[in-house]
């Protein structure tokens, strides 16, 4: 249901008579749709109607008093098809309204209401202080079924409303509901009639400060009047009228005089009519009676209440307390209404949209309960699952550097292969190849330190290369043979030139098992000290007495062989000095060097060693081995020793010292680790 | 039905449906969590599986030090190409930068070309002192380009009065197509340690009984051993090799003609007073 088409129901019931006002909020205006009335058999409260009767009939003077007792249990003894009947009316008069798509509000009877004066303003008056004035008795403190509402009057008193017993209207209009719809009414309001004309004549702008206004309400049932002082509420009266009186007006205005004559009421100054008694004659009548004073029927021109113009100014007086009730319900902000509402707490309670029951809050609970585990479930599995994506993500981060690795390890292996079959292709291309720096470099160290030997030709063949040349020794012919592998002395032949014996030799030889690629790479410049060619190849320019020479050396090595080592010491010097450019004076050298050696001389052996080695003569290696001695045991410099040793393993392979090197080496090797 | 109950059954629905949808959120999230941790597994046992990796990895790259170390060391470079004139411009530097600018004659013998290997074989001959034959020899082997000597023939024919030896190579010329290019070849100057002693040089003279002049090869004892279609390549007794054209002479007469079709070379010779035909063939057939 959408806002505009909410409705609000004015009901009031008035004895046999019913009328229901419909408005609208057009808007944050009211609006009057429907205005209907009708008459019951009977009225809901007949107990009052009785009461009423008997009060006239004792009035009248009657002779038989009626027993209210009876007749009300008489009245709640009808059964429920009795009530329809009764109140077939007010079934038919509710059907032609759609309360069930609006809010709903009544009256309560009259009758059923007491009220009281208190001498105190209404926010200090409470269910006890009423029981100490005794206007409730002690048992209705907690009576929820005794209702209070308050009416501020003047002089700073308050009117207490008190409504006892059931609202049948209420109950009716509940069975009505349950009968005839599937949805609830809804029951906004409950008031009295009091509260709703004084209601009625605050926001009618009709109340003057210093003027006294009445309030005639003549209803079917329902008369009253309300004296209003300034604009506060000052008090209420009955208006008792006789239900055989013809001129009920007339009655009316002789009791309001009686009233007068007695102070009742105070002087008034304004007369204000509504209800049923509101016609224009009924106007008139008042007005003719109160000539001085203004008499006026009820209207809501002040009210932000816009109303059919087809509806007459009699309607709405006569319909002013259903429209007061829907306009209350309405609640517009542009009007004040006095705070009062009988319907019961239980009713409002019930009736509030958002209103939850134990079992309600057992699901708020449990939604709460469920919202908690789930929410912190899911925090949970949130944080696992961030801790977890966040390790995948150091995980594949690392698996990620790991594939790169493979992939940079595919690429080393990769220039690994090729360069490894590059390699191998190189090392096929040089295999038992480009040894011939190698092999010249022998030859030249061979016939270096073997004088009176030369080469005629060198020539290589598929397997093997061979050599051509002259020697006056044949021993070098030997010693040549053993340079390269697998040789062989193909010939040796005797020859006469120059008046000199030489042999003529052609010798084959293996190509040595050396790896190319490693001379290459281990070639340097300080391997091999160079050496001094000339030195020894220039005496084979002098004219020496070869005879001479040998006998001399003879005498030193025989002295030498005797163990004469100062003889040895003086032939070799006397040797050197005769003949110093012959090649047996590096063999002197070497001899002299051996003996001053192992007398201490350690300063001037190393140099005449050093002589002998620079030279590359035969006793080279003998010198190399020496000098190896002096530097372990004199110098105690091992690691100078080794070095010594390894060299002349290296150049000097064919020697005789080397098996005696190799041992010295075995045992400073030793004494190095 | 009043509002309470009303109320209670609104609110139901909201706890059946956070229950019902909070479960289902919380079991993908349960599901995704699953997964992620089933991935965080298989992660880790290829975390596992990568440690290996690692050690390969840390092997890799010892053995990539290795090889860079190996790189730093190569001495030896396949060229990408050759051919006469660049192998003759390398053995002209060779000469100028390392030999003294030895003198020698050069000629291509031939090509050959197969799945493995590509070269070009060539010969040279000349004169020249021995110290700086060797460094020639030295650098033609151990320089980065790879040259074989395939065949060497060094001699001295019987002269006390020179230092200068004769002498023979035929190279092999290696190149391939995943080799460097030549200009990137850089020559280097390589330590030499060898003696400088011409052990070539004789003592003492030797007499000749040859009546003719030394320097000429006597074809009578030599062996034709490959031919151009203007060059024969003949090989002395002493193992040199002379490249011989046209009219050449050669002991007791002159390279007449070089038939490479036949693969023979005829040479006109006069042996007291007796002229001769003397054929060579590479077939091996002498008349």
């Amino acid at each position: 249901m959408s806002r505009k088409k909410k409705f609000y129901f004015g009901i009031f019931e008035d004895g046999k008579s019913i009328k229901i006002a419909q408005l609208q909020m057009q808007k944050n205006a009211a609006s009057v749709i429907s205005l209907q009335k009708e008459l019951m058999d009977e009225p809901l409260y007949a107990e009052s109607v009785l009461k009423k009767k008997s009060l006239e009939q004792s009035d009248m003077g009657s002779t038989g008093a009626i027993n209210l007792n009876e007749q009300s249990s008489e009245f709640e003894m009808d059964t429920s098809e009795d009530m329809q009947s009764k109140f077939m009316a007010l079934d038919y008069l509710l059907r032609r309204f759609p309360l069930q798509d609006g809010k709903l509000a009544l009256n309560v009877n009259n009758d059923k209401l007491s009220f009281h004066t208190v001498n105190l303003p209404s926010k200090k008056i409470t269910r006890s202080k009423l029981v100490e004035l005794e206007i409730l008795k002690p048992y209705e403190k907690r009576d929820k079924k005794v209702l209070i509402n308050f009416l501020p009057t003047v002089k700073e008193q308050t009117t207490v409303i008190i409504h006892r017993g059931e609202n049948k209207l209420f109950n009716l209009l509940q069975d009505y509901n349950k009968k005839n719809s599937y949805k609830n009414f809804f029951y906004s309001l409950i008031d009295s009639n009091d509260v709703l004309l004084t209601d009625y004549l605050q926001n009618s702008e009709e109340l003057e400060l210093d003027s006294n206004t009445l309030m005639l309400y003549l209803g079917h049932d329902y008369k009253k009047g309300i004296i209003m002082e300034g604009k506060t509420y000052q008090k209420s009266f009955p208006i008792m009228t006789s239900t055989s009186s013809f001129d009920v007006k007339e009655e009316i205005y002789s009791k309001l005089m009686l009233m007068e004559d007695e102070g009742d009421i105070p002087k008034i100054n304004k007369i204000i009519i509504a209800g049923d008694y509101s016609k224009e004659e009924d106007i008139e009548f008042f007005a003719e009676k109160y000539d001085s004073i203004k008499v006026k029927r009820a209207s809501f021109e002040n009210f932000p209440l816009s109303i059919d113009p087809e509806i007459s100014e009699e309607e709405i007086a006569i319909f002013i307390v259903p429209i007061m009730l829907a306009l209350k319900a309405m609640n517009l902000k542009n009007l004040s209404f006095t705070t009062s509402n009988f319907l019961s707490e239980k009713v409002i309670e019930a009736q509030k949209p958002f209103k939850i029951g134990w079992h309600g809050f057992l699901i708020l609970a449990a939604i709460f309960v469920v919202g908690v585990y789930l929410t912190n479930s899911y925090l949970i599995y949130k944080q696992q699952l961030k801790e977890v994506t966040h390790k995948n993500k150091n995980l594949e981060f690392k698996l990620e550097a790991i594939e790169q690795d493979k992939m940079i390890i595919q690429n080393i292996q990769k220039q690994i292969s090729e360069i490894e079959q590059s390699e191998k292709k190189i090392t096929e291309i040089l295999k038992n190849k480009n040894k011939w720096t190698y092999i010249l470099n022998k030859f030249a160290y061979a016939f270096a330190t073997h004088p009176q030997s030369w080469l005629v030709n060198l020539q290589n063949e598929k397997d093997n290369f061979s050599v051509t040349g002259y020697t006056d020794d044949r021993q070098n012919v030997i010693y040549f043979s053993k340079l390269f592998p697998n040789s062989k002395i193909m010939s040796v032949t005797s020859d006469r030139q120059n008046e000199r014996n030489i042999w003529r030799f052609e010798i084959t030889f293996s190509y040595p098992e050396i790896n190319t690629l490693e001379i290459i790479a281990s070639a340097s410049p300080k391997t091999i000290p160079t050496p001094k060619v000339n030195k020894t190849r220039d005496t084979r320019n002098e004219h020496v007495d070869a005879k001479d020479i040998k006998n001399s050396f003879l005498l030193v090595t025989d002295a030498y062989k005797k163990g004469h080592k100062e003889r040895t010491l003086q032939l070799a010097e006397d040797f050197i000095a005769k003949f110093p450019q012959a090649e047996l004076a590096l063999n002197c050298k070497y001899l002299i060097g051996e003996i001053i050696y192992q007398q201490g001389q350690t300063k001037r052996a190393e140099k005449l060693f050093d002589e002998v080695i620079e030279t590359k003569n035969n006793m080279a290696p003998y010198a190399l081995y020496m000098k190896a001695k002096l530097y372990a045991y004199k110098h105690k410099n091992i690691e100078k020793a080794i070095h010594l040793l390894d060299e002349l393993k290296k150049y000097y392979t064919t020697s005789p010292i080397i098996p005696k090197a190799q041992k010295l080496y075995n045992k400073l090797e030793g004494h190095n680790e | 039905m009043n509002n309470k109950t009303r109320n209670s059954l609104i609110l139901f629905f909201p706890l059946l449906t956070i229950f019902i949808f909070g479960n289902i959120f919380l079991g993908n999230i349960k599901k995704e969590l699953s997964t992620v941790q089933q991935t965080h597994s298989k992660l880790n046992k290829k975390l596992q599986a990568g440690k290996t990796v690692e050690k390969e990895k840390e092997d890799a790259m010892l053995h990539l030090e290795e090889l860079k170390k190996a790189k730093l060391k190569e001495q030896k470079v396949l060229r990408k190409i050759d051919n006469s004139t660049i192998t003759f411009d390398y053995l002209v530097r060779l000469s100028q930068n390392f030999a003294q600018n030895i003198r020698f004659d050069f000629s291509r013998s031939k090509n050959v070309s197969n799945a493995n290997t590509n070269y070009n074989e060539y010969m040279i001959t000349g004169n020249a002192g021995l110290t700086n034959l060797q460094k020639m020899i030295l650098n033609l082997e151990q320089q980065k380009a790879i040259y074989t000597i395939e065949d060497l023939a060094i001699a001295n024919r019987n002269s006390v009065n020179t230092d200068s030896v004769e002498f023979s190579l035929k190279i092999n010329a290696y190149y391939d197509k995943s080799g460097s290019d030549y200009d990137k070849i850089n020559l280097t100057r390589l330590p030499y340690s060898f003696y400088k002693f011409n052990y070539f040089k004789p003592v003492i003279e030797i007499e000749e009984l040859e009546s003719v002049d030394p320097s000429l090869v006597n074809v009578k004892k030599s062996k034709l051993i490959g031919m151009t279609h203007n060059k024969a390549f003949i090989k002395e007794s002493n193992g040199l090799i002379n490249i011989l054209s046209m009219n050449d002479p050669v002991a007791y007469g002159k390279l007449s003609f070089i038939d490479p079709e036949n693969q023979e070379v005829i040479f006109e010779l006069k042996i007291n007073n007796k002229e001769e035909i003397y054929k060579m063939s590479l077939k091996g057939e002498e008349s």
